[in-house]
């Protein structure tokens, strides 16, 4: 469904899967800054949804070089096709065999071929062809026999269903589409194999941006989720043992993401680990590239001055109160830093309605170890006032991506305390290149939940005025070096340019 | 952190069973209800009631002394009543059945009574235009002037009666069964018990009495309905909104009643079977007593097959279809799916194993029969054809009730269009080959729906998973 189409030319078309401008979050702002930054490009957006009942409104007020927009529901029911009896012929499933044998993780030799082409899922096998002939019920039970036999066929029958099914769906979204210069997808998955057939299809370049590691974060929803409902006994189940419907989504997710970084141009991560993790799930070395994200680093400069003298006692952890973000560990740790240095205070800035439960525990965990008057929920705060009253950014997080407020605590001038995930490591002792490590530490990294190594930087950095000032110089210069937004907006126009001028080509 | 859609894997996978439950769930108990409501309102129940108490009816009035011929004239109207009646709300009853069943599976019971009124309120409507319609085109037109009282309690029975046959589609859902059966005793009990009186007033009186009888019945069962269920809208036609029925079902009731009656009429109106009663009504003194006979003969065994599907038919059927929706090995679903096919297999069989019975004995006892009804053993020829055509008619019944389980609307629709195609042309067939044929157009027809009905049940039945999984 075509929303917005003021009839101008899209240089960069977005691949937003369930994202922009729809659902608010990182990979959101991500896009809408690009968009507002990079206003000498015309940009599109196409956007793969769930269902239509899942989203409100739009979130964001849509920028003016924003001229195109397409929204479209791959699983939705509405759009399936009438079931009917159906005779395919037995020639055509013996390519989705092929697909198929792919989900399974083996990799057949026909399926970068089968794939790439689009026309594979419009003419040579439809979706109603897929989804009710008999063909395609025969090939579903030799499948299950051969390979699944002890699951709830049901479910089995649904899994084979609806993993294939969407790629119909988005094949069906590149009719409306308009012809871009580039395609940039923020994500593998849908939206990354959605741009592939894009690439092929129109002949463009694609780039691919990973924020997260999609299909990573796919594998630990599968491994967790109850959906896949177990029915086996507990006495067949062996340890590690993933039952063959989980391995079948995990197979699938690592395909189209393997099947991403094959077909594009240019694989981009946001920080180095990042960039090592997609090698390792079998993206090509030399089409990758890390572009950190950037903050406008101008607005944080009313907090460094309106800085006090004196070093503020307080250490502030800046998130949601969620478990990822492994605030009891935090609480633990304050209660270390307490014992020497009683009037030291820990503030959690972010919302607390999220997971409820959650919080209550917190509240729980910080009344028996009687930090009552340490700790403090303060909820959304606007972190420009909050900055100059702290004299600490910690997170204790057990998983993170790039996390802005590292970036935003170094333009105010607080160095940061965090845990070895994501991207801290970099920001905190640098690693984007060799100046970037002379640069030196602004602030100190500590392991995974581990509150005694915590409590131990915590009060070095909050006692020893000297150590804080040069951490403070540091994360001031590292973030205006190669964090700021102009950075960003310059790396990517920069890009957008030699492929836009048929350089780079690959 | 980023917020890509974490969940679309969920989401994706909350699809999966749960689609195929709700849909299976929907099919089973809109199922049971249909094939429920059709058995019993084309079979024993009240059309056998109506039927009897129009015999005793002219049983008491003959006597207290009212000529015969004007008894045999009064029963061959109400029975035009009844086919007329049968044919013009044949579209809505099994159409409005499944629309029913379909509100209380979603919990919309308020739906049921506006609607209700609604297509009562058409079905009466109907009756009465096709009513008018019929006295202006025919000769009853100039019997108005003579009997208006008979033609207009005509028009007005017929109305009623078309009415009554959508009644009947609610019966079932009557909680007290000793109500329904009231209702039947007082209505026509009050109709036999003035039959005697009537008839002092010749024909015109006993269609009046016959009228008076069925308002009776009428008001009380409405009555009940409207005091049952409750409404906020006193009337609706949603019923006739295309996305919230099934059109094909509208089809099988045509079908199915023309295809019962088409034999009679062309007996009736042909010149060599036939001869005029009153006015533009016809009868055939070969054919009536012979099939009306075999229809009573197998009226008791109609209850028996239902009987059949409700116990054992459903249980394999509901076992198949759980064994689905929870969850089995597609091993155990392949058993269960032999299981259910030999299921359908029983139920067929059993059904033609116990009228055979029953055939068999009418036939050992048929002589005696006659001869104690006074009907002369000259009928006995075309009696045996038209016994094994009422016969094999049952055993059609059945099929459809099967095809109904598995919502093969489609397939109803080509069985019921089979047999009422095949009923017309053979007879008409049978007609001009001569008396010795007479029946055998009847009895073929059967014989072609039914193997048409059986073929497609086999059809469906050999890629059962195929259809179960794949086309929801």
């Amino acid at each position: 469904m075509v929303k917005v189409d003021k009839g101008k030319n899209v240089d960069v078309l977005i691949i937003a899967e369930g994202t922009y401008p729809y659902v608010k979050g990182g990979v959101s702002s991500w896009i809408h800054s690009l968009i507002t930054g990079l206003s000498d490009f015309n940009f599109g957006i196409v956007f793969l949804g769930s269902k239509e009942e899942n989203y409100g409104d739009i979130k964001y007020e849509l920028p003016e070089n924003l001229t195109f927009l397409s929204v479209n529901f791959i699983f939705s029911d509405q759009e399936k096709p009438e079931p009917e009896i159906i005779n395919a012929g037995k020639e055509k499933f013996e390519k989705i065999k092929e697909i198929h044998k792919w989900f399974r993780g083996q990799k057949g030799k026909l399926f970068l071929e089968i794939l790439q082409k689009r026309a594979f899922y419009l003419t040579e096998i439809k979706e109603e062809e897929f989804l009710y002939s008999k063909e395609a019920w025969n090939f579903i039970a030799e499948s299950y026999f051969e390979y699944a036999v002890d699951s709830p066929f049901v479910d089995y029958f649904w899994t084979i269903r609806n993993i294939h099914d969407p790629i119909w769906r988005v094949s069906k979204v590149m009719e409306e589409l308009p012809s871009p210069t580039i395609v940039h997808s923020p994500s593998t998955g849908y939206a990354g194999f959605l741009s592939a057939l894009i690439k092929e299809e129109k002949k463009i370049p694609f780039i691919l941006t990973e924020h997260g590691i999609y299909t990573r974060e796919r594998k630990i929803d599968i491994v967790n989720a109850d959906w896949i409902k177990d029915r086996s006994f507990f006495f067949q189940k062996e340890i590690d043992d993933i039952e063959y419907l989980k391995k079948m989504w995990i197979n699938f997710f690592t395909g189209i993401g393997k099947f991403s970084y094959d077909t594009s141009d240019m694989i981009i991560s946001l920080f180095e680990k990042a960039r090592k993790l997609q090698l390792k799930l079998g993206a090509p070395p030399e089409k990758t590239r890390v572009i950190p994200n950037g903050i406008k680093v101008e607005t944080f400069l009313e907090a460094r001055k309106s800085r006090p003298k004196e070093i503020p006692k307080v250490i502030g952890l800046i998130g949601r109160v969620v478990s990822i973000k492994d605030i009891k560990t935090f609480i633990k740790t304050m209660r270390i830093v307490v014992n020497k240095l009683p009037e030291a205070e820990g503030w959690i800035i972010g919302p607390i309605d999220e997971d409820i439960s959650y919080f209550e525990e917190c509240v729980k965990l910080t009344n028996v170890l009687e930090l009552q008057n340490n700790i403090k929920f303060l909820g959304f705060q606007n972190l420009k006032e909050i900055f100059p009253k702290i004299g600490l950014t910690t997170l204790t997080s057990i998983s993170e991506g790039m996390p802005l407020v590292i970036l935003e605590s170094f333009a105010a001038g607080v160095p940061v305390v965090a845990t070895d995930v994501g991207s801290c490591r970099q920001l905190i002792y640098g690693g984007l290149n060799e100046e970037d490590v002379k640069i030196g530490k602004a602030g100190e990294i500590c392991q995974v939940a581990n509150p005694s190594q915590l409590a131990e930087n915590y009060l070095k950095l909050l006692t020893n005025e000297a150590e804080w000032i040069k951490c403070q110089k540091a994360g001031i210069e590292r973030v205006e070096k190669f964090y700021t937004y102009q950075e960003f907006l310059d790396n990517y126009r920069e890009i957008y340019r030699s492929f836009d001028n048929g350089r780079n080509f690959v | 952190m980023i917020i890509t859609e974490r969940y679309i894997g969920v989401l994706i996978m909350a699809g999966i069973s749960f689609e195929l439950k709700r849909a299976l769930k929907g099919k089973k108990i809109t199922n049971l209800l249909l094939a429920f409501t059709y058995s019993t309102s084309l079979s024993a129940g009240p059309w056998i009631i109506s039927i009897l108490s129009i015999i005793f009816a002219g049983i008491t009035a003959e006597r207290a002394g009212v000529p015969h011929e004007i008894i045999r004239k009064y029963q061959i109207v109400i029975t035009y009543i009844t086919a007329f009646s049968l044919i013009l709300s044949g579209p809505f009853q099994l159409l409005f059945t499944r629309y029913i069943a379909d509100r209380l599976f979603e919990k919309k019971e308020e739906k049921l009574l506006s609607n209700f009124t609604g297509v009562l309120l058409l079905n009466l409507l109907i009756g009465f235009i096709f009513g008018v319609c019929f006295t202006l085109l025919t000769s009853l037109k100039d019997i108005f002037n003579n009997a208006p009282f008979f033609v207009i309690s005509f028009i007005f029975s017929l109305s009623l009666m078309t009415g009554f046959w959508i009644i009947n589609t609610l019966l079932t859902s009557f909680k007290s069964y000793k109500y329904i059966l009231f209702s039947f005793i007082t209505g026509f009990g009050i109709m036999i018990l003035s039959a005697p009186y009537a008839g002092r007033f010749g024909l015109s009186g006993l269609m009046v009495s016959f009228f008076i009888g069925l308002s009776i019945v009428f008001i009380l069962l409405i009555g009940y309905i409207f005091y049952q269920y409750d409404t906020d809208r006193l009337i609706e036609f949603e019923f006739l909104n295309k996305e919230k029925i099934f059109i094909s079902l509208s089809f099988v009731g045509l079908f199915y009643n023309i295809a019962i009656w088409a034999d009679k009429f062309i007996f009736w109106f042909s010149p060599t079977t036939g001869e005029n009663v009153i006015g533009p009504f016809n009868a055939s003194i070969v054919y009536d007593i012979p099939i009306f006979l075999a229809y009573l003969v197998i009226s008791p065994g109609m209850g028996i097959f239902f009987l059949k599907l409700e116990t054992e038919f459903a249980e394999y059927y509901d076992r198949y279809y759980s064994a689905v929706r929870e969850g089995e090995t597609l091993d155990r679903i392949y058993e269960l799916g032999i299981e259910l096919v030999n299921a359908v297999r029983t139920l067929i069989q059993e059904v033609l194993r116990i009228q055979a019975i029953a055939v068999i004995i009418i036939f050992l006892m048929e002589f005696i029969i006659f001869k104690f009804l006074h009907y002369s053993p000259l009928y006995l020829p075309l009696f045996n054809i038209l016994l094994l055509g009422t016969y094999l008619q049952l055993v059609v019944m059945t099929i459809i009730a099967v095809q109904f389980y598995f919502d093969l609307r489609n397939y109803a629709l080509y069985t019921t269009l089979t047999f009422a195609l095949f009923n017309i042309v053979l007879t008409i067939l049978s007609i001009y080959a001569g008396p010795f044929f007479y029946g055998y157009g009847f009895f073929g027809s059967l014989v072609i729906s039914f193997l048409v009905g059986i073929f497609l049940i086999r059809r469906f039945l050999s890629e059962i998973h195929y259809r179960t999984f794949m086309l929801i």
